[in-house]
């Protein structure tokens, strides 16, 4: 299992450096699209 | 030896108390350093800390501590030369090492040294990040309209290949503002489609004054080549309580930090770890199925099973 985790571990290590240094970030390939605002929403916090 | 009735420490190592009660001398066979003596009685206590164990015996004379260390069933074979085969070792004794064991720690030292290095290579990324401001445009909306398609003058973004963000600004309160279209690249048509709300409210209610969202928004686009672009921009927005036109900022910038790709990573990162980690505790849980004393109690349920090499 260890040495899983080596060729694993490094995998990720080296896929982060790599993508990191590109700007690439995952979920964030496109802009994404957002609802159009319909006024207060549930997530307010109080002061 | 401190004795802390549960636990023993001796040379650097903390032995856990397994068993205890009394063992009587009902027959004897074979060899022993001692003076045997049929229904003789003393109290026992046996701890462990794999591979050794610590017991100790009581009587009305004395107090014996001996220490033992757990050898494979391999090694008895060999110094024994028993006829025929070894029984088959069945569970695991109390002072058996756990292989589990041995790769949990393993896998332990290398999560903290993939953390350390994604750690290292995230803040040299995020300080050397050149956070550069390509594009600044105000442009004015008139409150609850919809506005199509206005134009950024061309700008360039640095670098071969990084992330955009695109910011917007707008003066809401109780109100909000939207923002939708394109960066396109001057050169090679690709478009890049985002999408940004800027929302502002606040109030008061019966558990007293809020506030919720804010006058700006971020949205970053990953992995956009650099070269020349513009924006094509539709606005619209809402909830104002006067139409006098506003004014609102769109800021582009170049190579800002980001940290998702860092938590995602960390949390990846320790799932094989975790999957040693259950695999040890299911070991020490059967381990410790033999105890009186187990730590697991609750999930073993039960201290009556048997246990031999």
């Amino acid at each position: 299992m260890d040495k899983l985790y080596i060729v694993v571990g490094t995998i990720l290590t080296l896929l982060f450096i790599y993508t990191t240094a590109l700007g690439l970030e995952f979920g964030n390939l496109y802009g994404g699209m957002v609802a159009r605002p319909t006024g207060p929403g549930s997530h307010y916090y109080h002061k | 030896v401190r004795n802390r009735s549960s636990l023993i420490y001796l040379d650097n190592r903390y032995y856990k108390i397994f068993n205890s009660g009394k063992a009587r001398v009902e027959y004897v066979i074979g060899e022993f350093y001692w003076r045997v003596a049929i229904n003789s009685e003393v109290e026992m206590i046996d701890y462990i800390d794999p591979p050794n164990m610590l017991s100790m015996e009581k009587d009305g004379k004395e107090v014996v501590w001996s220490m033992s260390e757990y050898i494979t069933p391999e090694e008895v074979a060999k110094a024994f030369r028993p006829p025929g085969k070894m029984p088959y070792p069945v569970g695991i004794s109390p002072t058996q090492p756990a292989k589990e064991k041995k790769i949990h720690d393993r896998l332990m030292l290398l999560l903290a040294i993939f953390w350390g290095i994604v750690t290292c290579a995230q803040i040299y990324l995020a300080g050397t990040a050149l956070n550069d401001t390509a594009l600044e445009y105000s442009e004015f909306f008139v409150p609850n309209t919809k506005k199509a398609d206005i134009t950024t003058p061309v700008f360039n973004l640095k670098k071969d290949m990084s992330n955009v963000a695109i910011n917007f600004s707008a003066p809401v309160n109780n109100s909000w503002f939207w923002a939708g279209g394109e960066l396109v690249n001057n050169d090679t048509g690709a478009t890049y489609p985002f999408e940004n709300s800027v929302e502002y409210y606040y109030g008061s209610d019966s558990d007293g004054p809020w506030t919720e969202g804010g006058t700006t928004s971020r949205h970053t686009i990953s992995g956009v080549p650099g070269g020349k672009y513009y924006i094509n921009v539709d606005t619209e927005s809402g909830a104002f309580t006067d139409t006098m036109p506003r004014q609102y900022t769109l800021t582009v910038q170049r190579n800002v930090p980001t940290y998702g790709g860092y938590f995602w990573t960390c949390f990846f990162l320790t799932w094989i770890p975790i999957a040693g980690w259950i695999r040890m505790r299911q070991v020490e849980v059967e381990r410790w199925s033999n105890s009186d004393y187990s730590p697991y109690a609750a999930q073993t349920g039960s201290s009556s099973s048997s246990w031999g090499d």
